[in-house]
This record gives structure tokens, C-alpha cells and sequence, in this order.
């Protein structure tokens, strides 16, 4: 029973087409508050995504999700201010000269000569964003090439512990780099480019990337490294090496997340880069199921909405002519309860390391 | 340097002409796919191994025997490069690979088996196998996402490749089952088929008859023999089972606490004093 060699792809395509049109109706129907949600789920599948490559795929126990997500987001917005803005808001130091004058959106539209062109400018403004955000992925992929080279050489919950630490002394190196990241004030009044379409943009673009590494063999090789590291050696693996590409093309996406997250947030300051941050993005791997992208997709979503979802019990509630306080924190004790259940009872994730096909659709659609 | 190095050990040993120098040393020559001189490995103040000689020609399938902890798998965590010997050198295909790094002697045609299996067991077998082939890829990773033609037919042809020895080893049933859910005598072949995808000229199998009925070992000494002659291969192997090492080996070696008491091919290895002594036992003698 062969299928249609095209049919894959074609459905493929056919999803990403549907996909954007719900975008477009979201974008055209639906508040700001649901809008940001949408947003959210965007961001967090590419976060859980990349930490799914490095812990689910190629099996190394990273915490340091934090600290790519805060160099990708710093380099992202120091590119998409204006010279303007910077200048006010450096209060405690000047900024450094060369760095306020670097605005991607205003040299590019400069350099098109979008000053008399809206259309123009408009343009120049979204492709210095992209630039910006791919910029701040680099930039997060060579601080995580550089960590991984001496981190890697550890196994197990030691490399959990040193990323923790390296991701703790990027959050304290930009809390004192005040000339360059205005220390601990933060920085606000970030242009906010990233729409629905950027975000669900670079979605597709990192599941494409992921994908496409899975399904080859390298995909094969990561697994063989997370799954017997003296094995996948024998075989001829430099399981060193692989482990470097795994962390450093997770770091990239980290990056890519975290610059998406600033531009949607509009401020950020070094204290949003706790661990905490690490640990929601975890949480959504682990509930997913370590090891499938499905899982990752599922659990970002998931989580990301009830998140918001569960704010009802923090405010007061009226049942049945009882009114309860809300009591706020409720909901991360209603969250814990339900991880628990999960690690109870589903250890492996809601999708284990199972993904999601079209030969199970088209066969259940065939089986009434 | 190795004649006069024979002579002395053959001065020790009672039976000079068993012993490790002996046999194959005569012969010496390019023929030698591998060669221990010397080799000697001390962990802290245990020396695993002594002084071991050996001398493996093309084409040959040898075994390595000995009582449990005589060092043998410690000889091949040496050849496979997962220990640096701490004297000696190891040469294969007359090139010195004692401290190579084992992914580059893997490269360079040296594959083996484990003796506790060590599959990749959340994958497939025929996942495992294409990581096995991954070695003689040309394509690098940062062509994949670029949907290249290139990339795209040697994914294909790995994936036939690797079908091939599924098939060669009777697997092709289970090309697609999660390794670690194979029954335990197919689990040791896809470990065979995983090694020999890497392409080797040299196979070390370490104890590949660990835990089969007699029926399954005397099917996998015609295996080893198929495969070598199939794949053009020497196999070196790690046996307790005597039926399989006397049946499929022309040449042996016996190790006892590290060092190796005799060597030569299973007749006379039979009737050596000192390895009945230490190993094989009088019962062995009267059974034979």
C-alpha cells in the first residue's frame, strides 16, 4: 500500500496555505489580547522547539535557554531603535557612541530613500526587523558555540548545572554592561514588529529547518548520540562534534525566540531572564513528549493558553451567590498539580516520541 | 626488533612453540591487517594486560579466549581506541592507531559489537544501521535543509544500502520495529549489520554467542562465515562457547590475568597443559 509520492508534500503545502489564512482572519477578526496570545504560542513552539533538539533529540540537559533567549533579544533590539530613543533612555551612562547610531530600520530606509516613499520605508523597517532578529539568532548560536565547547565535554545533570551557570553569568554580564544594554533600568518602548506573520513566519521557517534535519541522517546520528554515546562513537560518530551542532543550532532558535519575544513585549530587562524562563520552556518540552516536534507543538500550545486560561481562578469568583477571594499564584498551583499528574502518569509526554503523519490521517479517515 | 622479543618468550614458556609470539609471527609480513607489539595497559596499580603480542593476517577469522577478567575486552577497548595503551603500539594497515580517537579508527575500518548489546534502542533498525552509514556520506549537515538533489539521492541510496544488510541478515521483517523491542538473537545481528555498515575491513565481535541455544550458535558460526567472505572481512572474536571458537577460528589467543599464555589454532590450543589448567579444565580434555 504505497501512497502518492506527492502527496506530502502537497499536503504539506496545502497546511501552511490554510495556516496563513487563518492568520489572516485572526489578524483581521479577532482582539489584541486573543492577537497576543496567538503571538505567544508562536514564540514559545520556537523556544520549545529548539530545547527539544538539544534535550529531546541529541539528549543533553541544557538549562541555559535563558541566557540565549536574553543575547538574541539585547542584540535584536539594540539594532531596531532609534538613535532617538536610545539617547533618552541610557540614563545612567551614555550609550556608546557607535552603538546609537546603529538603527537597522532608519539606515535602511535611508539607504532606499524612504523618506519620501511610505511604501518604501515601510519596507526598509520590516527587513532591517528580519535582519535584526536573524542577527540576534547568530549572535545567540556563537554564544552558545562558545559555551558548548568546554560545557559539552559533560554529561548528564553536571551540564545541566554549568548551562544554568553560563546562563546566569549572561544575565549578569548584561545587567553590568551598562553602556551597551542600559544595566538593570531595562529597555522599553520597543517598536513592536512582531506581528502574527513575522512570528508564525520564523514557526515555519524553524519547523521546516528542524524537520528537515530530523528526517536526514543526521537526525539519525543525534539520536544515536543521546541514545548510546559509546555505540554511536564506535560507529564512527565524533559524537563531540554533533553534540556542538545540536547545542548551537538550538541556541540559534533560542535567539530567534527570544529577539520575537522582545519585539512582542516591548520592554526587557536582564530580571525577565531567570530561570524561571528555562523551566516554562522545559515544561512545555517535557509535557509535550521528549523527543517529537509534534509533542513540542502540542505542548507550547497547551500551555501557553492555559496559562491565561487558569487567570480565572486569581480573580474573584462567584459561585452558586459564594464569592471567593481570588488568591493570586493560583494558577502555578493548579499548573504544578497537573505536571504531576503528567509525571505520574505519562512519563514519556502527551506524544512520547511519536509525530504526526499524514499516513495516520489519510488512514483513519479511510477507517470509519 | 621482534625476532630476538619472540625468542625470549619463547625461552619462558614451557611450550615454545604455542606460545603468543609463535605461529603467526613467522609469517610476518604486509599480509598482517593488525598488529599488537608490545601492548600493556595499567589501570592504577592492575595491569589488565601484559606485554601482548599479536599478529592478525587478512582474511582470517581468530579468537580471543580466556577466563572471565583476563583482559580481553580490554584488548579490544584498546584496538577500538576507547583506552591508550599504556606501552606498545597498535598498528593497523601498518599504521600506528594507539591513542586515535575512536570515531577516526572506526573510519579507518575497524568496527565491532558489545557484549552487553548496545543498540540504539528508541530507534529503528534500519535507523540504526543508516547511522552506521553515515560515515561515508559526502554531504555535510548544513546542505540538508537546503533540499539539494545531491543530499536527496544519497539519503536514498543509504537507505537502500542499509536495507541490503538488513537483508543480508535476515532483518528486513523488522526494518522498521524500535530496536530495543527485537528479540535478543536478532538484536545481536542488527549489531553485526550496524557494524558492518560503517564499512570495515576488521570486525570485533565480543561475544557474539552470549546467551544463544545451540541451534542459534551453530547458525551464527555459519553467519560469521558468510559475512566474511561476503564482505571481505578478518574477524577477530571475544567466545565462551568452545563449540563456536574451535568451530569457526583458525587461530587463537589465551589471555589469563593479562597476559597470554599460549596461542596457535584450536588443535593445539586443545591440548595445551597450561590452558586447560587455567581455562578450558580436565572435563574439557575427556569430553573432546
Amino acid at each position: 500500500m504505497k501512497s502518492h509520492p506527492l502527496r506530502d508534500p502537497v499536503c504539506n503545502l496545502a497546511s501552511i496555505i490554510l495556516l496563513f489564512v487563518l492568520l489572516y482572519i485572526a489578524e483581521e477578526y479577532l482582539d489584541l489580547y486573543n492577537k497576543r496570545i496567538l503571538n505567544l504560542v508562536a514564540i514559545n513552539t520556537i523556544l520549545a522547539l529548539s530545547l527539544n533538539l538539544i534535550y529531546g533529540f541529541t539528549g543533553m540537559f541544557s538549562l541555559g535557554h535563558a541566557g540565549f533567549m536574553a543575547v538574541g533579544a539585547y542584540v535584536c533590539t539594540l539594532l531596531i531603535l532609534t538613535p532617538g530613543q536610545k539617547k533618552s533612555m541610557w540614563m545612567l551612562e551614555p550609550i556608546q557612541p557607535w552603538l546609537e547610531q546603529l538603527s537597522f530600520p532608519l539606515q535602511l530606509s535611508n539607504l532606499f530613500g524612504g523618506a519620501n516613499n511610505p511604501a518604501l520605508h515601510e519596507f526598509a523597517v520590516q527587513l532591517g526587523f528580519f535582519g535584526a532578529v536573524l542577527l540576534g539568532g547568530l549572535a545567540a548560536a556563537i554564544f552558545g558555540l562558545f559555551i558548548a565547547l568546554p560545557v559539552l565535554r559533560l554529561g548528564g545533570d553536571y551540564l545541566g548545572i554549568a548551562t544554568l551557570g553560563f546562563a546566569e553569568i549572561i544575565r549578569v554580564l548584561i545587567t553590568n554592561l551598562t553602556p551597551i544594554t542600559n544595566g538593570a533600568l531595562g529597555i522599553k518602548g520597543i517598536p513592536n514588529h512582531a506581528t502574527l506573520w513575522w512570528n508564525f513566519g520564523w514557526l515555519v521557517f524553524t519547523l521546516y529547518f528542524i524537520i528537515a534535519l530530523m528526517r536526514s541522517n543526521v537526525g539519525n546520528v543525534f539520536k544515536a548520540v543521546r541514545d548510546d554515546e559509546i555505540a554511536a562513537k564506535t560507529m564512527g560518530v565524533n559524537s563531540f562534534f554533533y553534540r556542538v551542532l545540536a547545542f548551537t543550532i538550538g541556541a540559534f532558535f533560542a535567539g530567534v525566540g527570544g529577539a520575537l519575544m522582545a519585539a512582542l513585549l516591548s520592554t526587557i530587562d536582564p530580571k525577565m531572564y531567570v530561570m524561571m524562563l528555562t523551566f516554562n520552556v522545559l515544561m512545555m518540552v517535557v509535557a509535550g513528549g521528549l523527543g517529537s516536534i509534534t509533542g513540542s507543538i502540542i505542548g507550547s500550545i497547551v500551555i501557553t493558553v492555559m496559562l491565561e486560561w487558569l487567570r480565572i481562578v486569581e480573580s474573584p469568583l462567584n459561585i452558586f451567590g459564594f464569592t471567593l477571594n481570588g488568591i493570586p499564584g493560583m494558577r502555578m498551583v493548579i499548573f504544578s498539580v497537573l505536571l504531576l499528574l503528567i509525571i505520574l502518569f505519562r512519563r514519556e509526554g502527551l506524544m512520547g516520541t511519536r509525530e504526526f503523519s499524514w499516513d495516520f490521517v489519510f488512514r483513519t479517515g479511510r477507517k470509519p | 626488533m621482534s625476532a630476538p622479543r619472540a625468542g625470549t618468550l619463547a625461552a619462558k614458556t614451557e611450550a615454545g612453540q604455542y606460545s603468543c609470539a609463535g605461529a603467526l609471527q613467522d609469517q610476518q609480513s604486509s599480509a598482517d591487517i593488525l598488529r599488537l607489539r608490545e601492548v600493556s595497559m595499567r589501570f592504577g596499580g592492575v595491569t589488565a594486560v601484559s606485554e601482548l603480542d599479536m599478529s592478525l593476517p587478512q582474511g582470517t577469522i581468530a579468537g580471543l579466549i580466556g577466563p572471565n577478567g583476563a583482559g580481553k575486552t580490554t584488548v579490544f577497548n584498546i584496538i577500538t581506541g576507547f583506552y591508550t595503551p599504556t606501552l606498545g603500539e597498535v598498528r593497523f594497515k601498518d599504521k600506528n592507531i594507539s591513542g586515535v580517537a575512536p570515531h577516526r579508527i572506526c573510519k579507518q575500518g575497524i568496527a565491532r559489537t558489545f557484549q552487553n548489546i548496545r543498540l540504539f534502542s528508541g530507534m529503528s533498525a534500519l535507523e540504526n544501521v543508516m547511522v552506521g552509514g553515515h560515515l561515508r556520506q559526502k554531504s555535510s549537515w548544513w546542505m540538508v535543509p537546503f533540499q539539494l538533489p545531491s543530499v536527496h539521492r544519497e539519503q536514498r541510496e543509504l537507505r537502500e544500502k542499509s536495507m541490503l544488510l538488513l537483508q543480508a541478515l535476515g532483518l528486513e521483517k523488522v526494518a522498521h520495529q524500535p530496536a530495543g523491542s527485537l528479540p535478543y538473537g536478532a538484536q545481536r545481528r542488527l549489531e553485526i549489520a550496524r557494524a558492518l555498515a560503517t564499512n570495515p575491513s576488521l570486525m570485533l565481535l565480543d561475544e557474539p554467542a552470549a546467551g544463544m541455544n545451540p541451534q542459534e550458535s551453530s547458525e551464527l558460526m555459519r553467519l560469521i562465515r558468510r559475512v566474511r567472505d561476503d564482505f571481505d572481512l578478518t574477524i577477530l572474536l571475544i567466545e565462551h562457547d568452545m563449540k563456536v571458537v574451535m568451530g569457526v577460528c583458525s587461530h587463537l589467543w589465551v589471555l589469563e590475568y593479562g597476559i597470554c599464555i599460549a596461542s596457535g589454532d584450536p588443535a593445539s590450543i586443545r591440548s595445551n597443559e597450561r590452558v586447560i589448567k587455567a581455562y578450558l579444565g580436565q572435563e574439557y580434555r575427556h569430553n573432546a
